[in-house]
């Protein structure tokens, strides 16, 4: 069965809300917000939510000492929590 | 260089109104003030402050300032949809180099703050990375339901003065009124000051224009002082009105 959030009077799947929240986040974070893609995975365990950003911004996306990256990763999982899901995030870089 | 002008008001807000009435400005954000001085004039409150017209670049700089806190709230709230969760978003500026967002939220709050503060840290750290471009002194703080005034963080209590740098505090019956207001033995600039205006009430009282004076808000040393002064001056005499933090010295009339 497919979960539903309400939201704002329209509604969303748990999984768009998950892809919709990182790409708000990073769209805003990097310089080439055109070629953030974000797919997701359905794995037998886990949710894998695939990032691909441009190459110049892989830094950004990751931060100083892994800070950003962290924080992302943070989040996916307090929001997952709340759906009781876990999600799993995988920077990958645009070749 | 644009005009300077003093203008007085019962509270801040009504300054302000005033001055930015005389300056001929339509908002209050075209003007710069700055606090003079407060004081108690026959028992009515005053405050008075100094206020010009902003410069372009002063007005441009605010406008930008202004954008970025949009920027900010417009962020939040779309981070906030996409977490599920209603919430009220407002961002403010506490002072020019810092922006606060407030998040208000009725059923997501704890969520949204973590353990120990965590996914509100991790949502700072993004916010600010995404409104910042790195080289800004711009500070971004963002709390949900107050929980960073409350919270015993280590940070905050980096904030915290140490036992060292309390001067005077812990000692008395004015322990906890020293914590709001510390001792200013040795600030002469501020003797002065409490000098100067216990000479001008006892000038009055002398002068009959006032039967009695309530002077300004003092902590305990700042009101021995006051009491000294009109001490030595016969015809008049002092007391020590009110309680808590509103305590205040009265000089009037033997």
């Amino acid at each position: 069965m497919v979960q539903l959030l309400p939201l704002y009077g329209a509604v969303l799947r748990w999984e768009d809300a998950m892809k919709e929240l990182v790409e708000t986040i990073v769209k805003a974070m990097v310089d080439h917000p055109d070629e953030v893609v974000v797919t997701e995975v359905q794995g037998q365990h886990a949710c894998i939510i695939e990032l691909v950003v441009a190459r110049e911004d892989v830094g950004k996306v990751i931060g100083k000492r892994g800070a950003h990256a962290q924080a992302l990763r943070t989040l996916i999982s307090a929001a997952g929590g709340k759906q009781k899901k876990r999600y799993v995030l995988e920077i990958i870089e645009d070749r | 260089m644009s005009e300077i002008i003093t203008v007085e008001g019962k509270t801040l807000n009504e300054a302000i109104g005033r001055a930015t009435q005389q300056l001929g400005a339509v908002v209050s954000d075209e003007i710069r003030y700055e606090f003079v001085r407060e004081h108690f004039r026959g028992g009515a409150y005053t405050v008075q402050i100094s206020a010009s017209m902003r410069s372009e670049e002063d007005l441009a700089g605010r406008a930008n300032l202004r954008a970025r806190a949009d920027q900010a709230a417009q962020w939040m709230r779309d981070c906030l949809n996409s977490f599920g969760s209603e919430a009220q978003v407002r961002a403010v500026f506490k002072s020019e180099a810092e922006l606060l967002v407030e998040v208000q939220c009725e059923q997501d709050g704890r969520l949204l703050i973590g353990k120990e503060g965590r996914n509100l840290k991790a949502f700072e750290l993004l916010l600010a990375s995404a409104v910042l471009d790195g080289q800004d002194e711009l500070k971004i703080c963002l709390d949900v339901e107050g929980y960073r005034s409350r919270s015993r963080s280590p940070r905050r209590d980096e904030d915290r003065p140490r036992r060292d740098d309390r001067g005077g505090r812990g000692r008395g019956r004015d322990r906890d009124r020293g914590s709001r207001r510390p001792r200013r033995e040795g600030d002469a600039e501020r003797d002065q000051a409490i000098h100067a205006e216990t000479r001008s009430a006892v000038e009055r009282i002398l002068a009959g224009e006032e039967q009695s004076l309530v002077l300004s808000e003092m902590n305990s040393y700042e009101r021995h002082l006051a009491h000294t002064v009109v001490k030595e001056v016969d015809g008049v005499d002092s007391r020590s009105v009110g309680s808590g933090s509103d305590r205040r010295v009265e000089v009037f009339a033997r």
